[in-house]
């Protein structure tokens, strides 16, 4: 297989899983797109010495979500409040009191997601919304997967207290 | 046994092992903690994982997948030439082209076939017969007639020179003497 094709089959395969995980710690899209893009393109320039397609899909994992993070934390604080802003929920065809609830609920998670620490908030998006599992989210995190076991309850916890302090409608 | 919390998170992603999930779930019928510990924590996933809760339709990721390798082809210039690209075509449209080149043939066999048929007729003409006029000029016509008996295929051939003799004047002009214009004519 030529260089092209392997990458193509790498990006395929790995694209859909950065894209969520990097959207979610971003919010927005294009920004994710972006920072994938990056991502990928360093891989191509280090794919000779990144043997293995499953190496690969660690590699790029890591550098998105590094990626993400940087570019979050040059964002500051003023710029999470827009991005809260920016993802305020779009009133679907539902409507009236239920609906509310549910866009309290749904921005009551998305700032508790936010207010949790980086090695938790991490473990809880890769699992969430990279759906991988804890051999994965442990290879990509370069910790134990013992660890990530800890860090998935500890992150689960942490949101169940939040959400119950705030009283949150459960639909 | 009782189980810790992080057994319980890890039930809910389903990387508990077999026999201890099997244990748990047995604890799980028994122990109203264990069961309430369970509900818990699966709130905060249903709470996590419904993007639909919000009202807003999720992300494309499906376009966005393809918008990104679009980007990427040309940054790394990836982009492979117009021949050895991939092109998929939807069956009907495939059917409807087959059908149309299967109709456009015949339509030319049955109006073109009389024409056809008269291709022996003039293949039997005689090039004898055949009255061909060239207008060339003095160089080019030398080659024309040259290149007429290289081919062996006219019998004969006649130059009809024009009615009045034109002359061009070749090089620049010069006076010369009578005497050297005369021996040049001997």
């Amino acid at each position: 297989m030529d260089r092209r094709a392997e990458f193509k089959a790498v990006y395929d395969e790995v694209y859909p899983l950065t894209v969520r995980i990097v959207y979610s710690i971003t919010g927005r899209l294009h920004v994710a797109e972006e920072l994938c893009q990056d991502a990928f393109i360093r891989y191509y320039q280090h794919m000779d010495t990144i043997p293995t397609r499953e190496q690969a899909k660690f590699w790029l994992i890591r550098v998105s979500k590094n990626l993400a993070l940087n570019h979050e934390k040059q964002r500051g604080r003023e710029s999470t409040a827009y991005q809260r802003a920016y993802r305020q929920p779009v009133r679907g065809p539902e409507s009236g009191e239920t609906s509310v609830l549910k866009e309290e609920a749904y921005k009551a998670v998305q700032d508790a997601l936010e207010e949790l620490p980086e090695n938790l908030r991490l473990v809880l998006v890769m699992r969430e919304y990279g759906n991988l599992t804890y051999r994965e989210i442990a290879e990509s995190l370069e910790i134990s997967e013992a660890n990530v076991k800890v860090r998935m309850h500890r992150a689960r916890e942490r949101l169940a207290k939040v959400l119950k302090e705030a009283d949150i409608y459960v639909p | 046994m009782y189980h810790n919390g992080e057994d319980i998170s890890a039930y809910l992603d389903g990387e508990l092992a077999s026999e201890a999930a099997a244990e748990l779930e047995r604890e799980l019928e028994t122990d109203p903690y264990a069961r309430a510990e369970l509900d818990r924590l699966r709130t905060v996933d249903q709470l996590l994982g419904s993007e639909s809760l919000s009202g807003e339709e999720g992300p494309d990721f499906e376009s966005s997948r393809e918008r990104t390798w679009m980007a990427l082809e040309h940054r790394l210039g990836l982009r492979q030439p117009l021949w050895k690209r991939r092109v998929t075509l939807p069956y009907p449209a495939v059917a409807a082209a087959a059908v149309a080149v299967f109709v456009l043939v015949g339509l030319l066999l049955w109006f073109g076939g009389p024409q056809l048929g008269n291709a022996p007729s003039v293949a039997g003409t005689s090039v004898r017969d055949v009255d061909v006029h060239i207008a060339a000029g003095g160089t080019e016509g030398e080659k024309l007639l040259r290149w007429l008996n290289e081919q062996e295929v006219v019998g004969a051939a006649s130059v009809e020179l024009p009615d009045v003799a034109q002359f061009r004047i070749m090089g620049e002009p010069r006076l010369i003497k009578a005497a050297e214009f005369r021996s040049r004519g001997e």
